[in-house]
């Protein structure tokens, strides 16, 4: 009887069950590409209050009709998004969703590599060059973003280049309100170790006016460049090796580093107001604090909005003098996905056409370089012909040959430290950034150091 | 012709109303029961799935671990205790029949919890910031984080309360009332040896009704803190969320574990005292 009873009501579960599933299907299609991204990641064809553009395409719709009309066979595009790098590797290593392209940054990159989770790309690292199914990025990347990248050895010997294609890169530093903090102000990281003495007398300029990132990696970085702020000094910064050198120790956690982080983050009481993730780029347009520990992209969101804020708030960004962190977010291929099909829309997100469509949408700067780019990037910031107080910044490091004319840029002298300087740091500032190492088998300590300086405050 | 109808009816013994349970058992098993074997067996098992004690003994041996599990026992009790006295008097107050017609007086206070609690939180934060910086010239969620997550807690949680409490008030025995002070009691005695006595069984499913979701909620915390507190749930969050070692969800097993035993505990706690109010019920001390 009890059997009778389970059947009759699994009989129309199976029904529903299988009808969801058909559905979800919807009209079959040949191939079917699951892209696992961040959000709001990628042009969606939308306004900046989110309505949908009328007659424009989103970059996975172009890419479908553009699939179509080049192999003939219809494609469907299962895009799905995580929030954070921890809950992707999670939900990969569970199982849960097994995509055919994902776009974790940095540090994740090289964990999933080390740990064999990745495809690679058709690259090959002798020759440093592309097979065609990747001809648009061969053509279009740009010369820095690809050295730094090449530079980047994993442990089985072969290189970032080999598992990632970049997709959106940034610094981090401090967004700030320049009515509150000048420049020198926030141009060190030992703004945030600043007490009552180094105040002067009635005047609380620093007391609780920095926010940090709930985010021990990021907050880390802060303390790295603190701790060892002498032999950082003692470096020396015009030596070819000095960005490796640096890296070193912006990568340290060893036993004794991570004690003195964490003492560090728990003496930086006085300066600090809280951690947020999100929050942070909304909170200094309102005034909440002065100064965010802040990615560029984000800061340059911020500035967009305070501008526009009644009254108009002008913020700055500033990558401090010590250093940064320089990060990426890149395409990669988790193992068993169809390799073909990936490099195909990783070529044709490559293109600088549909680059700069999402590098308009999303805000972060895009490594792929070309006419187009350079293009917005002149419509975004060049002063105009009229404007006589301007500086001139040469970026050619980053451009490369790949545009016909110099890369010269003119920038009205009002915008010096802000969206320009945020989104295209110059040679000398990327210098002094370093790219994030997995901590490995530190990672637990780490974390834990981490509760702990929570736990303190 | 009796057999077939004899047999007829052992087919037709389909049981109708017991079969509505069936999408509440699926549920229950789906959603609460195997997620809790899970918790189980991922606390007693380390990475590579061998029986284990470890996640207790690194869970334990941790002194931020105690600190944070204190401080969350003791953010919960203060707001459990602060909703109950502000509680107490309102229930009283909207139980009045005359005053509080159709009930309305009560949705007015039910009202908030129809916005999201998140901004409403936001909302307060910004409030109490605003209030304490114009009067005292600091940030109350700044400078003293614990005292702006308790109000931040009842605030968030005084329904909880005071609903169970009305409800209790609603059944006061009214001639018992009166009888006391007929016989010469003072209002304070009034209140003290009946009205309180009988409404202990509201009293303390106020205080289980708040204390429960105290202990596990971390949103209204982070926020009414800037992020710079820990409590259990946090920890049970990070454990679960930003960690990535082999470990880490064994680990956020055992702190799951030990949250449900408190909870646990706070309901055992309730169910004794229910029963004792029981035998009280109308009796004076």
């Amino acid at each position: 009887m009890k059997k009778g009873k389970l059947t009759l009501f699994a009989i129309p579960l199976l029904a529903l069950i299988n009808a969801s599933l058909l559905s979800a299907c919807g009209p079959k299609t040949d191939y079917t590409l699951t892209i696992y991204n961040w959000e709001d990641y990628i042009y969606e064809a939308t306004d900046e209050m989110g309505n949908i553009i009328q007659g424009e395409k989103s970059t996975v719709q172009a890419f479908k009709d553009y699939f179509e009309e080049k192999t003939g066979k219809t494609i469907t595009i299962d895009y799905e998004n995580f929030s954070t790098n921890e809950e992707m590797y999670q939900q990969i290593k569970l199982g849960a969703i097994s995509p055919d392209l994902i776009c974790p940054s940095d540090y994740m990159i090289q964990k999933m590599a080390n740990e064999g989770m990745l495809e690679k790309f058709s690259y090959n690292e002798k020759d440093d060059k592309y097979s065609e199914s990747l001809e648009n990025w061969e053509n279009y990347q740009s010369p820095f973003i690809h050295d730094r990248f090449k530079a980047e050895k994993l442990e089985d010997g072969n290189s970032f280049l080999s598992y990632a294609v970049p997709y959106f890169w940034g610094t981090m530093g401090f967004t700030y309100d320049s009515n509150w903090f000048t420049k020198e102000d926030v141009n060190s990281w030992e703004a945030l170790w600043k007490t009552s003495a180094d105040e002067p007398a009635g005047k609380k300029k620093f007391e609780k006016q920095f926010s940090l990132k709930d985010s021990m990696r990021d907050t880390y970085v802060a303390a790295i460049f603190h701790v060892y702020k002498d032999e950082i000094e003692a470096l020396d910064e015009t030596a070819l090796d000095y960005n490796a050198k640096l890296g070193q120790i912006f990568n340290r956690c060893d036993k004794e580093t991570i004690a003195k982080v964490e003492a560090a983050l728990k003496g930086a009481k006085y300066a600090v107001q809280g951690f947020e993730v999100d929050e942070g780029k909304d909170d200094i347009v309102r005034g909440t604090y002065h100064a965010n520990l802040a990615w560029s992209g984000d800061s340059v969101y911020s500035m967009d909005n305070a501008e526009q804020a009644e009254p108009a708030v002008y913020l700055n960004y500033i990558v401090p003098e010590e250093g940064s962190n320089v990060w990426f977010d890149g395409w990669c291929m988790p193992k068993g996905s169809q390799k073909e099909l990936a490099e195909e829309f990783v070529n044709f997100i490559s293109n600088p056409e549909n680059a700069a469509k999402c590098m308009e949408s999303v805000g972060y700067t895009s490594p792929v370089v070309g006419d187009e780019i350079w293009d917005l990037v002149n419509d975004w910031y060049a002063a105009d012909e009229e404007e006589t107080e301007t500086y001139e910044v040469d970026l050619s490091f980053y451009f490369g040959d790949s545009i016909e004319e110099d890369a010269l840029i003119n920038i009205p002298l009002e915008n010096e430290g802000r969206q320009f300087d945020a989104q295209y740091p110059t040679e000398e500032v990327l210098n002094r950034c370093c790219i994030m190492k997995d901590f490995g088998k530190a990672q637990a300590d780490v974390e834990d150091m981490w509760l702990r300086v929570k736990a303190a405050y | 012709m009796e057999a077939t109808l004899k047999q007829k009816r052992k087919t037709s013994r389909f049981n109708f109303r017991g079969s509505l349970c069936m999408p509440y058992a699926v549920f229950m098993t789906l959603f609460v029961i195997a997620p809790l074997l899970l918790i189980l067996y991922y606390a007693f098992t380390d990475a590579n799935g061998v029986f284990t004690l470890d996640n207790w003994q690194t869970v334990f041996s941790s002194p931020e671990n105690w600190k944070v599990i204190g401080m969350t026992f003791v953010i919960s009790i203060s707001t459990t205790i602060i909703c109950i006295l502000i509680a107490f008097p309102i229930a009283k107050i909207l139980s009045n029949k005359k005053l509080n017609k159709n009930a309305v007086l009560v949705y007015i206070f039910l009202l908030p919890m129809w916005i999201n609690f998140v901004i409403r939180t936001i909302g307060l934060k910004s409030l109490v910031d605003g209030a304490t910086e114009s009067m005292f010239g600091y940030k109350l969620t700044v400078n003293y984080p614990y005292i702006a997550i308790i109000i931040g807690m009842v605030y968030d949680y005084l329904p909880f309360a005071i609903l169970p409490l009305y409800n209790q008030m609603l059944k006061l025995d009214k001639s018992q009332i009166e009888a006391a002070s007929d016989l010469g009691a003072n209002p304070f005695q009034v209140y003290v040896k009946t009205i309180i006595p009988m409404t202990i069984p509201g009293i303390v499913s106020a205080a289980t009704m708040t204390f429960m979701p105290t202990m596990s909620s971390y949103v209204i915390a982070n926020k009414m803190s800037n992020n710079t507190t820990l409590i259990i749930g946090n920890l049970i969050q990070n454990y679960f969320g930003t960690r990535v070692t082999d470990i880490s969800n064994h680990i956020g097993s055992v702190l799951s574990l030990v949250m449900l035993i408190i909870i646990g505990f706070s309901i055992v706690f309730e169910k004794l005292i229910d029963k004792k109010g029981d035998e009280k019920k109308g009796g004076i001390w």
